[in-house]
């Protein structure tokens, strides 16, 4: 061994001779390494901590294990270290070789920033209401969305479910202050308004979500501020590291969380027994014993389906058109830096299938955020990324699945589909699939920006922003079987394009104690839409799809276009006087096309107080870390759809007509809607009083936030006696009040060397009412008439539910109203006169609005193991989150209800099931009644478990981290509603048009439904 | 510093070019794909584009969408019946006839619709700079789309709100005028039509002109009592106004065999241009043309055939088999077309009014009551098995081997008029096999254009007006116009009542005119069902006789009070 080192003393003097000649000739002083491992206070190691030499461009960061290696260059080398929420430490090396230091935990309260438009802020200096997402909760979930990492995590806001491939989450904010203006929050990704899906954003490139909920954070978007503000900021690079390489992937599979199926022969003919009751069963035997004299002729069965009883045919349809759903997410990311220059390069890939045979969906996500400083007061950079969403073929809808039954087949002999298969013109789901089908969304977001500081100012900054998105929307079909089977095909080409320009003056400065901060920003956002649709029908073939419409016979062309424009004036200063008093004041100026001439112009202020007690003097509560009270007021503005203040001459299709045998199509026009030239800004005006805490040495901290806002001016379709001519008109009426209660909470019940566990659980609970709305009382009795045909009334909830009672389900020998029969709701006849009228029997049965809801997040650590729960609940209280449950789908006849299926969990009412919970929605009614239900839940809706390769392990693979995991989604789910899950909502009416515009959640309908997933995923994070 | 000088020169220089811009027109609002009101109603052009409108919205109205009107015209009176016996489809007074329902908001909101387009063109004509005959003209068209509408409103609800201005504010104060001004105001708008629109050869087939005007005009005045002015007008539009009824075979498929009443109801011969001097006003459909509605692919429009058709293709045979060839409807006068069965003629059509017994045989008809409207070729009283499959039922009728299902439910076959389906004459898109005649299941509509008024209608209203005024002689005389060319056993003046109009009326125009609005002109709805139609006589009540004010409209018109008819 030792003959190994010798080295001839010849040679080794060369290579000192050498070496010394490198340092001197290259870096002018001795470079040595220093190594090291980095602890926290419990004495576990930090991986991920950025060590950095102070003063130069060289740094590393931390191994899984806390273990770093970095060589040294200056004379006098410092160490710096920092890690997100823990206190940076300076270290000088004075000759070390190794430097292993203990980081302390930080106060997440002190330190932490956020991000709160055109600008960041300490979080301890906030006034207003921030939630910032804990984005690595739910890191291991198989989510395509950035939404799907919010759900119930927040308090305050709401992501609804997704059910269908690539679907968009729907999303709000503290309730609803709007009738019928915009409800959706407002979208910042990296200082810029985004329009459109935000799944077209690649989660993992996100770096944080911060959401702004009261007036004083909302007020500097002002204009669209009413309804919320969600900031998302993408990752950059870190200077001075060494470039990083990081792979992270899933896979899931998944399966309805309701594991309903169609009926299958034997219950389906059960079903049509059912519905013929009256003459298959004996009137002796109260219709509980078959008459043998019935047979399925007798039915409304069509010929095809009754030789189906014959022949013994069982199908299963649902099986055939149902596929097993999965989920695969792989991104690659490299991001770096030199001492000047940030960079961060991803690509994402997504490829989700849906439970739906053919509901498939391909994301492929490709982004550059790059920034360098080019001389000492320019920055220039760029946030770049494209998304290329393809939704693949057709997939089946659900209706035409329902519209089948087990009796007949999908093909003929000759293994062609039927078109007709149950011989109505419900056409064959399997025909979906046969559709030549391109739809593709793609998205170019080029979002520029310079910095410019003056040196002799210091603290002045100037940024001009220039964001550009660009969006083409291609959705192109053809089928041999549309237009009943004449051919159909069409080319829909649409783009939309946003220009965003900001300029923010920004001046920050501190004069002791004093700390300054003023920003002014000048800007506009603008839109273009356009949309061409070329189609056909009546091809003698279709072999070149839908690139040669114009063979079709008829052929129809079609565009449309609109713009709109945003512009806006923004003046903000916050001071604070040494982090202890804190005060920040806004006023806003928004200007927006789609308002009325005189009205389109609106000035919205806001401010905000801080107090943060315990940095006074006096303040000397033991085990009490950190106390802050804060409050803020201001108001917010909600802007309109455009062109809602003009009034409209449409020239539709349905108004055109043809004189003549062999004529022309001569166009028609009318107008379409009414004019209001007063139409102007909706306006919310708040307050919010917020108290954020530390305490036990900053084991548990949290915040408690209440509001109160009024939103008035309400956008408001208000409507109209259609004897008018018109059915509604765009206007500014009324008010609504919502108040709210918040609190989220943090602790770490266990923190010992090996195991950790914290808990966070948020809670939220808003409240709406109508406090006003024409200020109208007409019948004089002292109290603001209601507005019943809009489905308001005065000190009532926005979603009051104000219809028919239903008292269960009328049996066979009951006393009935007349004309309604047995199987049909038992309507309560409130003035006793014998009939059931919208105008003396409907009554307030609740609201649609949920009570409460809640969240509560579990992490536990043990060594390299990690495991997370999330548990989310929605709750209605006594008579609130409350929607119909009816079966509805093809069965509003007898025909219908013969001919085609419904899901098993439909328990309808016969005289072999009198207890029946549902009605036979194929007999007409007087009046069709609805019975509502609460749809109360708690889910637990993630689970994960990961384990992290020790650092060992992991360098023989080559990696610097290395995670494996498993998880789950939507495991279980706890509740009393029946039928699909409780969250599945959708804008879906019965039959008749919607009743006091309520939406009915799915239930037990059958059509339309698809189906909440459960998922299991396994998945791999490693960095290089 | 020379840096910061050209720092801040430059932002300055940035900032100075945004803000160069205008603030008002950056933020002014042009609509790129819809017009407005103040640039819609300038040249005659615009104005005969709101006119096209009005007409696309009448053929709506009267194009029986099983979604709005559920077929209420026929359905529910003494002529035709929910075939499948449930109370859905006015099966049951009671279930459909209430304020919050269906029917009765649809056909207010579709008239009231037309009103306020109307109103629109009236208003604006005054204002534009046509010249006065074209304002005269243009007035004119709209104004009798004006008394149309009133004129269904008036008999569907009695004294309706009576609106003659543009609305162009949100309004909710409206109230119920009385029948009588109701009347007055059709009279007083179809009498401007009558004075200034062309005669029927002078317009587009289609376009309203003067006959329709005093058609309306004629009816209203019956409504009024007014019997001589009704007979004036009627007789403006039976005699001098170029039209006769047709006696001759004619048209598309004059060389088949079939008479010429079977002629009026086949494809393309309804319009002048085909030589039937008859129509007065024909509801225009176009196959496969934007705004001519009717599609080879199958249209949601005019779908008569679907629903009196009877669904044959549901039948099964005594042998088990399906009935029909391919197990599909076929475009035969055996088949109807492809119906589904949701309108059955009564009895009281079927049998009743060619005094036939419905418990006889009835499939060749005795010589005494042959009338060319009760032949093989306008009434299909015979179904005949077509699956060659079955080889022990192909070619037999139906009633003398009744198919089992049909046994059970009389709905899936019935004697019709082949006056709803066109037989041989379907498009060949919904032509599932053209040597077969088989159909697709996307067959129902009725390929042809209708009438909304026939001149035979006209001769009826003078028929009754002289009835009314005791000149039974009269009455008698212009009824047997129409009984003569239907080759029908003349009438004799003692046998002419109210009735008796009623009868010929449905002899000759069923499924044509409005009956409902007929037999509520003449207060006679309530007593017919109850003695001709088995399926409402139980639950139709004296108060039926009108429908309700739609509740949506009583609650949306919150500063006035719309008084809900009596009994609701």
């Amino acid at each position: 061994m030792n003959k190994h080192y010798t080295l001839k003393p010849q040679l080794l003097a060369f290579v000192v001779l050498m070496m010394a000649g490198v340092l001197v000739s290259g870096m002018s002083w001795a470079q040595a390494t220093v190594t090291g491992k980095v602890l926290d206070e419990a004495g576990q190691p930090l991986p991920g901590v950025n060590v950095v030499e102070k003063g130069t461009s060289s740094g590393t960061t931390t191994t899984a294990s806390g273990e770093y290696s970095l060589r040294v260059t200056t004379p006098q080398p410092v160490l710096v270290f920092s890690f997100v929420g823990y206190q940076p430490q300076e270290i000088a090396v004075n000759n070390r070789g190794v430097i292993s230091p203990t980081l302390a935990l930080d106060n997440r309260m002190l330190n932490e920033v956020v991000v709160v438009g055109y600008g960041t802020q300490q979080k301890k200096d906030l006034t207003g209401s921030i939630a910032s997402a804990d984005l690595v909760a739910f890191k291991e979930s198989p989510n395509v969305s950035i939404l799907q990492s919010l759900k119930g995590s927040l308090p305050g806001l709401t992501i609804g479910q997704t059910n269908r491939a690539g679907e968009e989450a729907s999303i709000s904010i503290r309730g609803t202050s709007t009738l019928n203006g915009n409800t959706s929050p407002l979208i910042i990704v990296d200082g810029i308004i985004f329009n459109g899906r935000l799944s077209d954003i690649n989660p993992a490139d996100v770096a944080s979500v911060d959401v702004l909920k009261d007036p004083s954070s909302k007020a500097v978007y002002g204009s669209q501020a009413a309804n919320g503000v969600v900031l998302i900021t993408t990752k950059t690079g870190r200077a001075s590291i060494k470039p990083t390489i990081t792979y992270s992937g899933n896979f899931a599979v998944s399966s309805p969380t309701i594991n309903a199926k169609l009926l299958r022969r034997d219950a389906f003919l059960e079903k049509i027994r059912d519905i013929n009751y009256l003459t298959a069963f004996t009137k002796e035997s109260g219709y509980t014993e078959l008459n043998p004299a019935w047979t399925f002729a007798n039915s409304e069965l069509f010929p095809i389906s009754v030789a189906g009883v014959a022949a013994g045919n069982d199908y299963d349809w649902y099986g055939d058109l149902t596929q097993d759903a999965s989920i695969q997410n792989h991104n690659v990311s490299i991001s770096g830096g030199s001492d000047k220059t940030n960079y961060f390069v991803s690509g994402g890939y997504t490829n989700e299938k849906g439970f739906i045979r053919n509901d498939d969906y391909a994301r492929y996500t490709i982004r550059t955020n790059i920034d360098t400083e080019v001389t000492k007061w320019l920055t220039v950079g760029a946030n770049t990324s494209g998304s290329f969403t393809n939704f693949y073929k057709d997939s089946p809808d659900m209706n035409s699945i329902v519209g089948t039954n087990p009796l007949v087949l999908p093909r003929d002999a000759s293994g062609n589909y039927i078109v007709n298969p149950i011989g109505d013109f419900n056409v064959n789901p399997f025909l979906a699939a046969e559709n030549d089908r391109y739809e593709v969304q793609s998205r170019l977001v080029g979002n520029f920006y310079g910095i410019v500081r003056i040196p002799s100012l210091p603290g002045f900054s100037y940024r001009l922003n220039f964001g550009n998105n660009l969006k083409f929307f291609k959705n192109y079909t053809s089928s041999i079987y549309g237009a009943g089977q004449t051919g159909s095909a069409a080319k829909n080409d649409a783009t939309q394009y946003d220009q965003t320009l900001d300029n923010i003056l920004n001046y920050t400065r501190s004069f002791g104690k004093h700390n300054i901060n003023v920003t002014a920003v000048y800007g506009y956002n603008t839109s273009q839409f356009n949309r061409t649709v070329a189609s056909g029908t009546g091809f003698s073939d279709l072999n070149l799809s839908y690139n040669s419409l114009q063979q079709a016979e008829v052929q129809k062309i079609s565009s449309e276009a609109w713009e709109e424009a945003l512009l806006y004036q923004l003046g903000s200063v916050s001071y604070n006087y040494g982090s202890k008093y804190l005060v920040k004041a806004t006023v806003r100026r928004d200007g927006f096309s789609g308002f009325s001439k005189n009205n389109k112009t609106g000035i919205f202020p806001s401010i905000g107080l801080g107090w943060v007690i315990s940095e006074e003097n006096f303040f000397e509560v033991p085990n009490i870390d950190f106390l802050k009270i804060r409050g803020s007021y201001g108001e917010n503005g909600n802007k309109v759809g455009r062109y809602s203040s003009l009034a409209r001459v449409s020239a539709t299709d349905a108004s055109k007509y043809v004189f003549g045998d062999g004529g022309l199509t001569a166009i028609g026009r009318s107008v379409s809607s009414l004019a209001n030239s007063d139409l102007k800004w909706e306006r919310t005006r708040g307050i919010n009083i917020g108290l954020d805490f530390a305490i036990l040495n900053n084991r548990i901290d949290g915040n408690v936030e209440y509001y109160n806002s009024n939103t008035k001016d309400l956008l408001w379709e208000q409507t109209l006696p259609q004897t008018s001519g018109f059915s509604k008109v765009f206007t500014n009426l009324g008010q609504i009040n919502n108040t709210g209660f918040e609190f989220m909470l943090h602790g770490q019940p266990v923190r010992t060397n090996k195991l950790s566990w914290d808990v966070t659980v948020n809670f939220a609970r808003n409240r709406n009412k109508v406090v006003s709305i024409l200020g109208e009382d007409l019948n004089n009795d002292g109290v603001e008439d209601d507005l019943i045909a809009s489905g308001l009334f005065i000190g009532k909830p926005i979603g009051t539910i104000y219809n028919y009672k239903v008292q269960g389900i009328y049996q066979l020998t009951d006393e009935k109203l007349e004309g309604f029969l047995p199987g049909t709701y038992r309507i309560e006849d409130v003035n006793q006169d014998g009939k059931i009228t919208a105008a003396d029997d409907r009554q307030f049965l609740g609201n649609t609005e949920p009570a409460y809801s809640f969240g509560i997040q579990n992490t536990v650590s043990y060594g390299q193991f990690t495991l997370r729960a999330f548990i989310n609940s929605i709750q209605g209280g006594k008579n609130s989150y409350l929607s119909a449950n009816v079966p509805y789908g093809y069965n509003g006849t007898p025909g219908q209800a013969t001919n085609s299926n419904w899901f098993d969990f439909t328990d309808f009412w016969s005289p072999r099931n009198p207890g029946g919970i549902h009605p036979n929605p194929w007999l007409s009614t007087p009046a069709g009644g609805r019975e509502f239900f609460q749809r109360n839940f708690v889910r637990l809706q993630d689970v994960s478990l990961s384990y992290s390769l020790t650092d060992k392990v992991a360098k023989t693979i080559g990696a610097a981290n290395c995670k494996v995991f498993v998880s789950g989604k939507n495991l279980l789910t706890f509740t009393k509603w029946k039928g699909w899950d409780p969250e599945t909502n959708t804008t879906l009416y019965p039959v008749g048009g919607p009743a006091n515009g309520i939406n009915t959640a799915l239930g037990v309908t059958s059509i339309n439904a698809f189906p909440v997933m459960r998922s299991y995923s396994l998945g791999l994070d490693i960095t290089f | 510093m020379k840096a910061n000088k050209f720092i801040i020169a430059l932002l300055a220089g940035v900032m100075l070019s945004q803000a160069g811009c205008k603030e008002e027109e950056f933020l002014n609002e042009v609509p790129l794909d819809f017009y407005s009101p103040e640039n819609s109603f300038i040249t005659e052009g615009n104005f005969n584009a709101a006119l096209t409108d009005l007409y696309a919205r009448v053929r709506a109205t009267q194009s029986v969408d099983p979604g709005a009107n559920q077929y209420s015209e026929v359905l529910g009176t003494d002529i035709a019946f929910n075939a499948r016996l449930d109370q859905s489809r006015l099966g049951n007074y009671t279930v459909s006839l209430t304020p919050q329902g269906d029917i009765p908001q649809q056909h207010w909101i579709r008239w009231y619709k037309i009103i306020s387009n109307a109103n629109t063109i009236i208003a604006r004509v005054g204002t534009s700079q046509l010249t006065e005959a074209q304002k005269k003209l243009i007035g004119a068209e709209a104004k009798l789309f004006r008394a149309y509408a009133y004129f269904k409103l008036v008999h569907l609800y009695g004294g309706v709100p009576l609106i003659l201005n543009e609305v162009s504010s949100p309004q909710s104060n409206f109230t119920r005028a009385t029948k009588e001004q109701v009347l007055q105001q059709i009279v007083a708008d179809a009498s401007d039509a009558a004075a200034n629109l062309p005669a029927i050869n002078a317009v587009k087939d289609g376009k309203l002109s003067k006959p329709v005007a005093n058609h309306v005009l004629a009816e209203t005045y019956l409504s009024l009592k007014d019997y001589d002015k009704a007979i004036a007008a009627a007789t403006e539009v039976i005699e001098n106004s170029n039209l006769k009824l047709m006696t001759e075979r004619f048209g598309s498929l004059r060389s088949q065999p079939g008479d010429v009443f079977y002629d009026l109801f086949r494809v393309g011969n309804q319009n002048r241009k085909s030589g039937n001097m008859e129509s007065i006003w024909v509801i225009q459909y176009e196959l496969d043309v934007i705004g001519g509605v009717l599609t080879s692919s199958g249209s949601s429009m005019n779908n008569l055939e679907r629903g009196v058709a009877p669904a044959v293709f549901s039948l099964v045979d005594p042998g088990g088999k399906a009935a029909m060839l391919d197990n599909a409807s076929a475009s035969t006068l055996n088949s109807g077309g492809r119906g589904v069965s949701f309108v059955r003629p009564s009895d009281y059509w079927t049998y009743d009014i060619w005094g036939l017994d419905p418990k006889k045989d009835n499939r060749k008809l005795d010589a005494s009551v042959t009338d060319i409207r009760t032949s093989p070729f306008n009434i299909v009283r015979d179904f005949v098995y077509t699956n060659p499959a079955s080889p022990n039922y192909v070619g037999k009728s139906l009633i003398d081997f009744p198919a089992p299902n049909w046994i059970a439910a009389s709905w899936r076959w019935y004697p019709f008029p082949s006056k709803i389906t066109t037989p041989g004459q379907h498009p060949a898109g919904v032509v599932q096999d053209a040597a077969k005649q088989t159909l697709k299941a996307s067959a129902g509509a009725t390929f042809r254009d209708m009438y909304m008024i026939r001149l035979p209608e006209t001769i009826l209203l003078r028929a009754e007006a002289y009835l009314m005024k005791g000149n039974t002689a009269q009455a008698a005389a212009d009824i047997n116009l129409i009984r003569n060319r239907a080759k029908a056993k003349p009438v004799t003046p003692a046998e002419v009542t109210l009735d008796y109009i009623l009868d010929e009326r449905a002899r000759e125009l069923i499924f044509e005119e409005d009956r409902r609005v007929t037999l509520s002109r003449m207060g006679k709805l309530v007593e017919r069902v109850k003695k001709y139609n088995p399926l409402n006589a139980p639950n139709i009540q004296d108060f039926h006789a009108l429908f309700p004010i739609p509740f949506s409209e009583i609650e949306a018109n919150k500063d006035a009070k719309l008084e809900q008819n009596p009994g609701y």
